[in-house]
């Protein structure tokens, strides 16, 4: 370890003073943003005509230092005109710029080779990101706009399946990617049993997925980070957007506080399928609950030229309940407060306090004297800081820490009123508590026009907090299995009974072979203190999050991958990547497992290792009235646990192996766009009976011991949408446009689920056709073709 | 579970739908399947024998029928079973098992020996059997008369038990899971904290029973049996009642064999219970 950590020092010695020794140097530094309304651009381009350059961070922040003399700039945007500044540089600048949307034009495309040559540096290895209003344009079911059902479209990313906003990175499963809204933790990113993401569209600037090479400031996941970010709110005057859809409408709100120097943005969403219910003629739909509902509240206020505050938060929540007698109900809360600062020209810092919360429960009412609660919780608060040096245009140096502290209630059973209580005494599931924390240094190093690299390392720790009764699955004198979960140690609370600690390696380099073409790689390791399983088909908001303790040891990853970036002159940007990673203790139920309230759950995992690998292809055209883009990924994931399919690798549930989208846009007039899409994906494995057999008057499935020996046929289907833009009147604000949109077009009758039971005199009715014995083989289907409209508007 | 599943059908359009596919599955060579219980009451024991087939052959029902088959104890029982017809094979004479001793089960068939054992529960008889009239649909039951125990638990935990009612001498076997243990609290089926004596006041008072999920009418002879089991087939029959819930959404099981008592891979359970029972002929 001390190795590594010298090599480190010594890299980042040499390029950190080798520079600054030699001239005089001054630092330009200030914020990109949109001259419409002042937001933000993350990720805008400065480049020198002399060669070199910069990127704006998550802020909007950039600082290039060069040495004493006249420069001509340019800032670039995706979708907005060039900006181009000459400066003579005598002195430390700051300049911050506004660029312009380019006007809805419709024409051949303009493709410079300069840009061309300048994407193909900027595409990081294994990392997507998507901008909102392309998002917008993709037709989805039910005209919801869904950024995360929307990202399953890019190479690698699948979705976890039809009515399901779950998404595997690469071979890992759901709860291995971190999303982050506004840098907080959000456990649960779906509404509606996963029917829809809860991320709202009109509140969301930006979206970035790691799928690899992922940076060391990100920590505590295996597989991706989603990195979702809200937009800041128009800082030059009142505006709102909003929203009539087919399941949901939307409205948001924003406008400066203080002009040009505050601004905020508050979005809600409701749902309201449930305004329809008390229509119904039965009195237990008439008494139904289902709805959700979100809010996102964003404010910032600059203090000085060098401070900035921001504030955001998240509010979510679903509530689904059959009369009065059962409910389910659960939502997210996250809270961030940032604070921006900068050191001097060269070195930003934003240090944040964040707090997350996902909590559930069930209310069942079984009668006057038995009505019952059952509620579950993680709660996080953390602080974390991000310092960034911008040492030099070819060096800048990344470094900071997070210290985060996890609450976890595992489940409160409580009675719900008076007469329950009288006849029921509360269970309380032991709370546990614990402290993870990561320190990360990274260098982003430009080593030529090139070679560029950046590397680093992270090292997390994990300490289960004492104060709660812990039971052991294996004795820890002999380390062998108990069976009857008798042996308990309770720890005092303050007391770090159990921690873990990792090193985690991250590195990317990327070369360029010509000026269009190049290649890139990375490897990264990565470890998951605290994770969810599933015992059901698919994976449920209701999934308990648990931690590492002295039964279950941290999840690692390592992940290796190579890509091929090539553009041609014709606008079309091409890649492909192959990656391969290995995955230690990961996590399954054993069969029959018990785990709704279950004290001891870690009694009922079991774990072993995994290991993926693919290649994923991706042709995309941004620019033109005609854009749009393929992505292909054939992958393989693996797992092999001791107690599972007799101990012999198998295939992952969420193991798809060919995945192909397509999407086709193409502009008609500035008024008129439409969308089409098309989607495959192969079936997911399923493990079938291998005979039924005669017990208790039934006929019962026995399962093959082989997990997941089948495949049931593949997903594929086809969308369309159109939009249609009001007439654009000069001096007049308002602007509308209709969406309307066909979801399966061609009303494929894809596989929801497939499943074996007992054939019941109704199923021959409904299924004249079927020769079948008195077993028979099943498939349920959620989606036919859906219309949808949506109305938008915004002023 | 079920209701979650009725929430979810209504989340899920009207537009999902199920039909029978045909699908080509491996299938595994017949293996004997037992189901067998024997109880403290005094009656012939019998269990049958059957064979798995393949999960889409349309034959019907194989069974067993030149196998050797004897129950051993621990109490000195020795018993043969002979094959009578339909895979049953039954004892020359009425047995009981005693609680606490072991039962063991040999089955010869076709040069393999499949073999089980359990060890005989106790519990206590059933005190009181009682009926009463629900005057509206509760969301769970609907309005009618109903059935219902009074027993007493054993004072440690780990009682299992499994009750079958029959209505006029037919078994209601279409109601949910007739398992209940004392795992999270009480015996509801027991209904120890009811006042059976003031049934009418209990009931003004918000209180009811648990009872057998099944109305009946004035008239209606219903008797009970209550079976002490063992833990571990009350959890074949939980995992089993799992297994048969599929429904073809996202809530269902992963699939899974639950775990038997039959060695040498033989499917289905030979399981020794303590039996009680109580009837009842419903008034007005």
């Amino acid at each position: 370890m001390n190795k590594i950590l010298k090599g480190l020092f010594i890299l980042l010695s040499i390029s950190s003073f080798q520079s600054s020794l030699l001239a005089q140097e001054y630092t330009i530094s200030g914020r990109v943003k949109d001259a419409a309304n002042g937001e933000t651009l993350i990720g805008a381009t400065i480049l020198i005509a002399s060669g070199g350059g910069a990127i704006t961070n998550e802020y909007g922040f950039y600082s290039l230092s060069l040495k004493k003399g006249k420069y001509t700039i340019t800032y670039k945007y995706l979708g907005f005109d060039d900006l181009v500044k000459t400066i003579d540089l005598n002195q430390n600048k700051t300049i911050n710029v506004e660029l312009l949307a380019k006007a809805n034009v419709i024409g051949p495309a303009i493709v410079s080779a300069k840009s061309l040559e300048k994407k193909v540096e900027n595409k990081k290895i294994s990392v997507v990101k998507m901008e909102t209003a392309k998002i917008k344009e993709i037709p989805v079911i039910f005209g919801e706009v869904d950024i995360l059902k929307t990202i399953t479209l890019l190479p690698g990313i699948q979705s976890a399946g039809e009515g399901n906003s779950g998404f595997n990175v690469r071979g890992g499963s759901q709860d291995q990617n971190l999303i982050l809204l506004d840098e907080a933790t959000v456990y649960n990113a779906s509404h509606l049993l996963g029917f829809f993401s809860v991320f709202n569209g009109d509140a969301v600037k930006d979206l970035e997925v790691y799928k690899g090479g992922i940076p060391a400031k990100y920590g505590g996941r295996l597989s991706s980070i989603v990195d979702i970010k809200m937009r800041d709110g128009n800082s030059k005057r009142f505006s709102a957007i909003g929203g009539l859809g087919t399941i949901s409408s939307r409205l948001t709100l924003e406008g400066p506080l203080v002009k040009e120097k505050s601004s905020f943005m508050i979005a809600g969403r409701r749902s309201y399928a449930d305004v329809f219910l008390p229509l119904s003629s039965d009195r237990g739909v008439r008494e139904s609950k289902l709805y959700f509902y979100d809010l996102n509240l964003k404010a910032n206020y600059e203090l000085s030229d060098k401070d900035r505050l921001y504030v955001s938060g998240y509010f979510g929540r679903d509530v689904l309940g059959l009369s009065e007698l059962f409910k389910i109900n659960w939502g997210n809360a996250t809270a961030t407060l940032r604070w921006n600062h900068l050191v001097n020209e060269k070195m930003f810092v934003n240090t944040s306090l964040v707090y997350s919360d996902f909590n559930y429960g069930f209310d069942i009412k079984f009668a006057e004297n038995a009505s019952f609660g059952l509620d579950q919780a993680i709660n996080d608060i953390y602080i974390k800081s991000d310092w960034t040096n911008y040492l030099n245009p070819n060096s800048k140096l990344n470094f900071g820490g997070q210290v985060t502290y996890h609450r976890f209630n595992p489940g409160l059973f409580s009675a719900n009123n008076e007469d329950s209580r009288e006849i029921f005494q509360d269970i309380q599931l032991e709370k546990k508590k614990a402290l993870e924390n990561g320190l990360y240094i990274d260098h982003e190093y430009t080593h030529s026009k090139r070679l560029n690299m950046r590397y680093g390392l992270r090292v997390s720790s994990f300490s289960n907090i004492g104060g709660s009764e812990f039971t052991y699955i294996k004795d820890p004198l002999t380390n062998e299995p108990i069976s009857d979960s008798t042996v308990k140690e309770t720890f005092s609370s303050r007391e770090f009974y159990n921690t873990y600690v990792g090193f985690e390696p991250r590195a990317s380099i990327s070369y360029n072979l010509a000026s269009t073409l190049a290649l890139k790689g990375s490897y990264n390791r990565t470890y998951q203190y605290i994770q969810q399983a599933s015992n059901t088909a698919s994976a449920f908001p209701t999934d308990q999050w648990f931690s590492v303790n002295k039964n279950i040891k941290p999840q690692k990853a390592d992940q290796l991958s190579l890509g091929i970036f090539k553009n041609f002159d014709i606008g079309l940007e091409t890649s492909m990547e192959i990656y391969y990673k290995w995955m230690d203790q990961q996590i399954d139920y054993r069969d029959n497992a018990r785990i709704a309230f279950n004290e001891n759950l870690d009694g009922e995992l079991l774990l072993g290792k995994g290991w993926a690998y693919g290649a994923e292809f991706y042709v995309a055209k941004t620019e033109g009235n005609s854009s749009g883009f393929i992505s292909y990924t054939w992958a393989k994931t693996m797992r092999q646990i001791e107690g599972i399919s007799g101990g012999d690798p198998y295939v992952a549930n969420f193991d798809r192996r060919h995945n192909l989208s397509l999407v086709f846009t193409q502009k008609f007039s500035k008024r008129l766009l439409a969308t089409a899409s098309f989607v495959y994906s192969s079936g997911q494995p399923l493990t079938t009976p291998i005979s039924k057999y005669y017990f208790d008057g039934k006929w019962n499935s026995e399962y093959d011991q082989v997990r997941n020996n089948y495949r049931i046929p593949a997903y594929h289907r086809a969308d369309i949408g159109v939009t249609l833009k009001s007439k654009e009147k000069p001096n007049k604000r308002f602007k509308s446009n209709w969406n309307f949109s066909i979801y399966n077009l061609y009303n494929r009758d894809n596989p929801y689920a497939i499943y074996f039971r007992t054939v019941e005199v109704e199923d021959l009715e409904k299924n004249p056709d079927a020769i079948t014995g008195n077993t028979a083989a099943f498939q349920t289907t959620l989606f036919r073709i859906i219309p949808a409209v949506t109305w938008n508007f915004e002023f | 579970m079920k209701k979650i599943n009725l929430i979810l059908a209504l989340v899920i359009t009207l537009s999902a739908c199920e039909r029978i596919v045909e699908l080509e599955i491996p299938s595994s060579d017949p293996t004997i399947v037992v189901e067998g219980q024997i109880t403290s009451q005094l009656e012939p024991w019998e269990i049958r024998l059957t064979v798995s087939q393949p999960y889409f052959d349309q034959s019907n029902l194989s069974f067993v029928s030149n196998a050797e088959v004897s129950i051993v104890g621990t109490d000195g029982s020795d018993v043969n079973l002979i094959h009578s017809d339909s895979g049953y094979y039954k004892s020359e004479f009425s047995q009981q098992c005693l609680p606490g001793e072991i039962y063991s089960l040999s089955v010869m068939y076709d040069g393999q020996e499949y073999s089980a054992s359990e060890v005989a529960p106790m519990a206590f008889p059933i005190d009181t059997i009682a009926s009463y009239y629900l005057p509206e649909n509760n969301g769970f039951i609907e309005e009618g008369y109903y059935v219902f125990i009074q027993g007493k638990e054993r004072p440690a935990k780990g009682d299992f038990y499994l009750f079958k009612a029959y209505r006029n001498d037919t078994l209601k076997d279409d109601f949910g899971s007739n398992l209940d243990s004392d795992e999270f609290g009480s015996v509801s089926f027991l209904n120890e904290d009811f006042d059976i004596n003031n049934i009418a006041s209990e009931l003004s008072k918000g209180k009811t029973p648990r009872p057998f999920p099944f109305t009946v009418e004035p008239g209606d002879t219903v008797r009970v049996e209550q079976y002490a089991i063992s833990e571990k087939y009350f959890n074949y029959i939980f995992d089993i009642e799992a297994q048969l819930g599929r429904s073809g959404t996202p809530f269902d099981p992963p699939p899974a064999n639950p775990n038997n008592n039959i060695n040498n891979g033989g499917l289905g359970y030979f399981s020794v219970a303590h039996k009680e029972g109580a009837e009842i002929v419903v008034d007005e």
